[in-house]
């Protein structure tokens, strides 16, 4: 479905990603991990189109999104999250969602149907005529979703969503994930918390120093020694 | 506070249609010339601000050369009654869509400038055309200026009287309005709120930032030249000093940002204080004294409401319910 070929991006100078490949799969939900400046949401504005790499390309569904704009893309079907979360501040929670309903041809009065029962579904129902700018942050994250998920997308690009959330609300938002996957929504996911990704993701690729050094199953990925070298550390036990 | 989606409601509606009938009624009340000139005056700048505000508080650009849209509908109009005698009613919407081209290359054109850049490229279209005003004789006759003949009738919207003109000002500063609530209810307000509010967050959500900026600005270009018409025909005499010169463009700006910008009442209410104030110390105190009085005025009132009069009502208003909701949730 999302095919990541050779991107590369140099910031003045400097490499953030380097010859980045990997592809994903129509219903999978892959995970991009990696430590703090590996240039995981570098790829993110890549394949939103925020940002055009300096080399490669990144095709969804086959076509080649080299030259289309992140509104296009979003109009595509790919739809992204912020880690530093930018809701419309001034807007209320439900308007926030209108705005990505609306750029799928409903109509305001439809649009605000939608938003509602996106928001419901996130238990933010009885929040949607806050203030965004008022939510603490794990809802502002919430929102987030809350929105990207209004444009009806077919592959989410999930930011740093369980930053902050206690543990049940990890799990509320893995059950989400699982069950929006059922639906056939796609994901590729940046996340920190291992101990949760680990448990929905089927693809893991893995990111150092803008270079992709491994990617496979879960099970793959946590056994290869220069993900462990790099990233995840030595288990417990072993030490 | 800045432009939010309009909340539907019959009450809001209500007011502003009996607002809309009260005015109907004043020429039957105030038949004072200087009265009723100076509130056609007010009707007009009102019309202006509430037009500069769809491109200034909406789309939030801060604008400084609406006097070009201004001076494009004044000379369309008046040029083509004058060379091929036309009537002003159509060059009204002659003039209202060259501006309205000229606004969309200005937003195409601007659309990536960000503060004091945008507000520079503004200031120097409108400086642009106002040297075309001046320089090109042929045309505009220069600073000798071009004078609409007395006796054109209703049908070239000259009259002899001034009450006419009060029925079509109303009338104009009721479309501007209209038209900045039909947008904020529509798609095109959503997304230049948005856009206001996160550029990249509406981007990626699918917002076409080109589609809204343009769109915003030719709006805002074309309600500015239906003034621009409305003054000639009004004034029946425009040079480039009353039209396209920068302190019109300031005070468009000005008026605006007095009542309140984003706000969708804020221009009007902007206007109904600022001209008089104007007016009134010309009227009174002549010249140079009238000037110091204005400009001292202004700076009390920006000192005072730094968000604009509706700004600053809205915060009052808002002071007592809020506690009252926030100990209802405690």
């Amino acid at each position: 479905m999302l095919e990541v070929r050779r991107v590369t991006v140099d910031f003045q100078g400097l490499r953030a990603v380097d010859e980045a490949s990997f592809r994903i799969e129509a219903g999978e939900i892959a995970a991009l991990i990696g430590p703090n400046g590996a240039g995981k949401t570098t790829l993110f504005n890549v394949v939103s189109g925020m940002i055009r790499p300096t080399s490669g390309e990144v095709l969804f569904e086959g076509r080649d999104l080299s030259r289309l704009g992140p509104a296009d893309r979003s109009r595509m079907g790919i739809g992204r999250t912020f880690q530093i979360v930018k809701p419309f501040g001034g807007l209320t929670v439900r308007d926030n969602v209108v705005v990505g309903a609306l750029t799928r041809g409903q109509s305001v009065a439809e649009a605000h149907g939608t938003a509602l029962a996106t928001l419901e579904r996130l238990n933010m129902g009885h929040l949607a005529d806050a203030r965004a700018a008022s939510l603490p942050l794990a809802l502002r994250k919430r929102l987030e979703v809350a929105r990207a998920l209004a444009t009806t997308p077919r592959l989410l690009l999930l930011d740093e969503i369980m930053g902050g959330l206690n543990p049940t609300e990890v799990n509320e938002a893995l059950a989400l994930i699982s069950e929006l996957r059922q639906e056939g929504l796609t994901f590729l996911i940046i996340e920190h918390n291992m101990q949760a990704i680990m448990q929905i993701a089927e693809r893991v690729v893995v990111l150092n120093q803008g270079c992709i050094i491994a990617q496979g199953t879960p099970a793959e990925v946590t056994q290869d020694r220069q993900v462990i070298a790099v990233y995840l550390g030595e288990p417990l036990e072993s030490a | 506070m800045r432009f939010r989606p309009a909340q539907e409601g019959w009450l809001p509606l209500a007011a502003g249609l009996t607002v809309f009938i009260l005015l109907l009624l004043v020429p039957l009340v105030v038949t004072d010339v200087f009265w009723l000139g100076l509130g056609i005056t007010v009707l007009m700048w009102a019309a202006l601000a509430t037009a500069w505000n769809i491109s200034g508080g909406l789309a939030g650009g801060l604008s400084l050369g609406h006097a070009a849209f201004f001076g494009i509908g004044a000379y369309t109009s008046t040029l083509l009654y004058l060379r091929l005698d036309i009537s002003p009613w159509i060059g009204l919407f002659a003039g209202g869509a060259i501006a309205g081209l000229a606004g969309a290359v200005l937003g195409a054109i601007t659309l990536r400038l960000r503060g004091p850049f945008f507000v520079l490229a503004t200031l120097a279209f409108g400086i642009v055309i106002h040297i075309i005003a001046v320089n090109w004789r042929d045309l505009t006759r220069g600073s000798a200026g071009l004078v609409l003949p007395f006796g054109g009738g209703p049908a070239n919207m000259l009259f002899a009287g001034l009450e006419p003109y009060w029925y079509i000002g109303l009338g104009l500063l009721a479309l501007t309005i209209a038209v900045t609530l039909a947008i904020q209810r529509s798609r095109l307000g959503y997304y230049l709120i948005a856009l206001r509010e996160d550029e990249d967050a509406a981007r990626c959500l699918g917002v076409r930032v080109v589609q809204c900026k343009v769109l915003a600005s030719a709006i805002s270009a074309m309600l500015t030249a239906f003034a621009g018409t409305f003054y000639a025909a009004y004034i029946q005499y425009i040079d480039p000093a009353s039209t396209t010169q920068f302190e019109i463009s300031v005070q468009i700006a000005l008026v605006a940002i007095v009542g309140g910008v984003g706000t969708t009442l804020g221009p009007a209410v902007g206007a109904l204080i600022v001209i008089p104030i104007g007016e009134i110390s010309r009227a009174w105190l002549g010249g140079g004294p009238a000037l110091m009085v204005y400009g001292v005025l202004l700076i009390v009132i920006v000192l005072a409401a730094p968000r604009g009069v509706i700004g600053a009502l809205e915060w009052l208003a808002g002071r007592l319910p809020r506690r009252q909701k926030a100990s209802r949730h405690a």
